[in-house]
């Protein structure tokens, strides 16, 4: 079914032939009532609208649009993309001097439709009679100077002239002017980035420039946005959290090597062995120095085994030797393991141990780097 | 079956409905079109709701609470009257039951449709919980509508001619909204919405409350909540001054201050500058979402009463170089909108060329994994499925799939926004998704979202191995009522007492006469004690005749000693 079957209209470019009969055509599919009708009815009557007069002769032949809704919207994805390229070809060629002229336009007309002056309008009509030629000419000149001097800069007060400036109110000009400083400022590679995001702070609490990072992004890039506004939150984020991670794993999941998790092991045995030895000295401070010595192996094995479950269920999300080393243990879903699971995962660990010398080797020849004792409690170590 | 259509606003609410061919209001309990949206608890444990409550916030400002539309979808928000404690969807319901009363009294029967008003940029759990709001009071809500898309039906249907695209700056108490609206043979077209949502009429009387206290040398930590809350109705009501006079003189209304104190419009504008400055990133991206330019707009309309300040129309102004038009009475449009959308929804004759249709204001999507980030400090990435300004109703399907060898199980984390990282966008909800075993990116899942006209958005994931299908009705995780919880506070509202709607004249001369004696001191506060507690024995009479005189002598008094209060 073609837009215009469904539109009820021979091919046309009158807009106003196509939303009368979208209107009509409206009645029977009214949005609440036929929800599915109506959703393929707008796509038709918004791919009638963007129709040029040249296409029209072509499109009774290709009656191919399908039914289902996906797919035009895809459709019409494609379409809008062109679209884009298309403006920015034009922006391209007009690039020096935009907009100034049918602002210009507009003032004239709007001036005639005036007819009641209430004291507002007067005030109005000062602004009115702004040049935005010669005033965009100004402003840029003084834009330009400052710039020059990027540690002037950086002071709010160098461009207060920014907010007393009048024409600035106007939208196309504000945001004419946005993008332009935005670029000027990407184009200081001189200065060193510091000193860019510095400048970037200043200039984005008049333009606003955090609250429109998708729309500048749009335009520049992402990673020329993120190299001038960086990622505060981002940043705060990871100075505030080396040890503690998420409750849900994020990002992509690489397992961390046999090498590193044996070495996360014995920094903790290190560590009992440590807290063994403290522990020596105190009670033989007390005099029960013969009782405590004798059983200092069996007693650090049950410390560990009591221990590192609870680490392992913590925020810290492992052992001390795992933290270090910037590994975590998770479940297969790349959870936090909760306190059952992580003592399962430590009787596992024991256990397999028990054959120790067997299962080292076979934990080294263990391609895909799970080890036997997490392939027993389902459990498995990861890169932070 | 009636439908009544309901203004649910920050400040003020209003309730509406159609009848022979035009939307009409309902006047409240006091004659009066607007109710605020003040509850309080009263000293037998009573409820009041609206313009005696609204005295209340003065003289009992802990028992009596304002504002809570800003705190609607937020979790864990309890307000505090008394001893009891409230959610925001329960002060609400209370709102919306006492302009039910009102609406039951005024039309003589029973009300259990309406439909109600929210802010176009109100997300997922900001609608439902409005929504369940109304079903608190007892209310089905047949469709929730954007406050400026009703305000556009007004202007479409009376002020507008055909074909005409317009503008619509929705600015209230506490949110603001634009939307971009076409209007052609009887077919409303909304193409572009946005907003935001905590800037509003509040946020600059806070500007000038936080003026006042620096200007005194007041540290905000040492007013006691009666005092601040004299400041604030002083202030307020200068705010409204300002609109009409340059300058605005406030004679003492706090201790530490000495002398008249005086504020004019410029020094207003100069510290509201923030502010204004955020009035326009919703309009230049409405704008261009909606692919045009300010001239080819034909009427900006201001809608709400914030737009009455001087300061606003002057900017929109400058911004638009026309002069926008406002011909309607602000705080009342949106509800008169309301109510077409009611005989809309009633099937009226009347109404049976009208077609409206609305968009999704944010897009919406679902986090996938971002094969960049090697360090974990970005995050999953974002990827969206309805596209904001999308037409709704909507329904669009994608297909996403697994991302490791033998992944067991999917998650779908759903999220609102425009960021391409997902950690900068609002979480919705999730939902766990089981698939089969199999190598990376075998398992495929259809991912569709549904977005209703009322706003509210539905997920349906199918595995395409298994042909499982799991359905989630978005509840946003946090602001989350399970069914037991909804039973408990159905229940604990039942067992409120209102005040009974009769006396509720009696009691705003009461309210307004205890915030009198709050705000004045020597012998005119002996007097409105001494009047106060003769009205009182009167009220104890019963002598309908006698407290009928009485009640009108005492508003007199009442009257001529506001006249003579805060402003020279």
């Amino acid at each position: 079914m073609s837009c215009w079957n469904s539109l009820c209209i021979e091919p046309t470019t009158d807009k106003i032939a196509i939303k009368k009969a979208y209107a009509c055509q409206l009645k029977t599919h009214k949005p609440d009532e036929d929800p599915e009708g109506f959703a393929i009815l707008h796509a038709h009557y918004k791919q009638a609208l963007k129709t040029k007069p040249q296409t029209i002769k072509t499109s009774e032949a290709q009656t191919v649009v399908p039914a289902s809704i996906i797919e035009t919207l895809r459709a019409e994805k494609l379409k809008t993309e062109q679209n884009i390229i298309e403006q920015l070809k034009i922006e391209l060629s007009k690039a020096e001097k935009p907009i100034v002229q049918y602002i210009h336009e507009t003032l004239s007309s709007n001036n005639s439709a005036n007819n009641k002056k209430t004291e507002q309008e007067l005030e109005l009509e000062t602004s009115n009679e702004l040049n935005f030629e010669t005033e965009w000419r100004r402003l840029k000149t003084k834009i330009d100077h400052v710039l020059t001097t990027p540690h002037k800069a950086i002071h709010k007060d160098n461009w207060s002239f920014l907010g007393d400036n009048e024409a600035l109110f106007d939208i196309e000009f504000k945001a004419y002017t946005s993008s332009y400083v935005f670029e000027k400022l990407l184009s200081l590679t001189k200065t060193s980035r510091q000193k860019q995001r510095a400048i970037a702070v200043v200039l984005g609490t008049f333009f606003r420039w955090t609250d429109r990072k998708d729309l500048l992004e749009a335009q520049f890039g992402y990673d020329k946005v993120l190299h001038l506004l960086g990622n505060s939150k981002s940043e705060e984020k990871q100075n505030k959290s080396k040890w503690s991670s998420n409750k849900f794993h994020q990002g992509p999941i690489i397992f961390s090597s046999y090498y590193r998790k044996f070495a996360s092991t014995s920094i903790d045995i290190g560590l009992i062995a440590i807290a063994q030895y403290c522990l020596a000295l105190i009670t033989s401070l007390i005099g029960l120095e013969h009782f405590f010595l004798e059983y200092a192996l069996i007693r650090g094995v049950v410390m560990y085994l009591f221990l590192a479950p609870i680490f392992e269920a913590s925020s810290l999300q492992g052992t001390p030797g795992k933290c270090l080393l910037n590994i975590k243990v998770t479940n297969l879903n790349g959870r936090r393991l909760n306190i059952f699971h992580a003592y399962w995962r430590n009787l596992c660990f024991v256990l397999s141990t028990a054959g120790f010398k067997i299962t080292l080797w076979i934990n080294i020849f263990l391609k895909d780097g799970i080890l036997l004792h997490d392939r027993f409690s389902r459990s498995m170590v990861i890169r932070r | 079956m009636r439908i009544i259509g309901i203004d649910l606003g920050t400040t003020n609410s209003a309730c509406s409905f159609w009848k022979d061919g035009k939307p009409e209001l309902i006047p409240n309990r006091l004659y009066k079109l607007l109710t605020p949206s003040v509850v309080g608890v009263d000293d037998n444990g009573e409820i009041i709701v609206g313009e005696a409550a609204k005295h209340r916030l003065v003289s009992h400002p802990s028992f009596t609470t304002s504002v809570f539309k800003r705190y609607m979808g937020a979790a864990g928000y309890q307000c505090q009257l008394g001893k009891r404690e409230f959610s925001s969807v329960e002060l609400s319901s209370i709102v919306l039951r006492s302009l039910k009363e009102d609406a039951e009294h005024h039309l003589g029967e029973k009300i259990t449709q309406a439909v109600i008003s929210v802010p176009a940029y109100f997300n997922d759990a900001q609608r439902k919980a409005t929504k369940l709001a109304g079903e608190l009071a007892g209310l089905t809500v047949e469709r929730l509508i954007n406050e400026p898309t009703a305000a556009a039906i007004v202007y479409g249907l009376h002020h507008i001619s055909d074909g005409a695209q317009f503008l619509i700056l929705d600015m209230g108490g506490g949110t603001f909204d634009v939307s971009l609206v076409e209007y052609f043979a009887g077919v409303l077209e909304v193409h572009a919405s946005s907003g935001d949502n905590f800037l509003g009429g509040e946020d600059f009387l806070n500007i000038l409350v936080q003026k006042y206290l620096d200007d005194h040398r007041i540290n905000e930590k040492n007013i006691s909540s009666i005092e601040r809350q004299q400041i604030i109705e002083a202030l307020n009501k200068a705010k409204h001054q300002l609109t009409f006079d340059k300058s605005v003189t406030i004679n003492s209304i706090h201790k530490a201050q000495d002398k008249p104190w005086t504020i004019d419009r410029d020094t207003f504008e100069q510290f509201a500058k923030p502010l204004l400055s955020r009035i326009q990133t919703p309009i230049e991206r409405t704008l261009n979402d909606a692919d045009i330019s300010p001239s080819d707009i034909d009427e900006v309309v201001l809608v709400g009463g914030a737009t009455r300040m001087p300061m606003f129309r002057s900017l929109i102004s400058k911004m638009f170089r026309r002069v926008p038009s406002g011909n309607i009475n602000p705080d009342l449009v949106v509800a008169m909108g309301v109510a077409i959308q009611a005989g809309l929804k009633e099937k009226n004759k009347d109404l049976d060329d009208i077609v409206l249709t609305d968009v999704c204001p944010y897009t919406l999507g679902v986090e996938i994994i971002n094969q960049d980030d090697k360090n974990g400090k970005q995050g999953g990435l974002f990827m969206p499925i309805i596209d904001r300004n999308s037409i709704v109703p909507t329904s669009i399907v994608k297909t996403l799939c697994t991302a490791s060898n033998n992944q067991t199980k999917l998650n779908i984390s759903i999220y609102q926004g425009e960021s391409r990282l997902v950690k900068n966008n609002i979480f919705l909800g999730e939902l766990d998704v089981n698939v089969p075993k199999g190598p990376e990116g075998k398992e495929t899942i259809d991912v569709r979202y549904s977005y209703d006209m009322n706003g509210l958005l539905e997920v349906d994931v199918n595995v395409n191995s298994t042909n499982k299908t799991y359905q989630k009705n978005i509840f946003n995780h946090s602001g989350l009522l399970s069914e037991k919880e909804l039973t408990t506070s159905k229940a604990k509202l039942a067992r409120l007492k209102f005040h009974p709607r009769e006396n509720e004249a009696y009691r705003v001369l009461i309210a307004r006469a205890e915030k009198l004696y709050e705000i004045t001191l020597g012998s005119k506060r002996t007097y409105i004690g001494n009047i106060l507690s003769q009205f009182e024995q009167v009220l104890e009479s019963q002598d309908l005749t006698k407290i009928d005189e009485t009640s009108k002598k005492f508003k007199s008094i009442l009257d001529e000693l506001e006249q003579q209060g805060m402003f020279t």
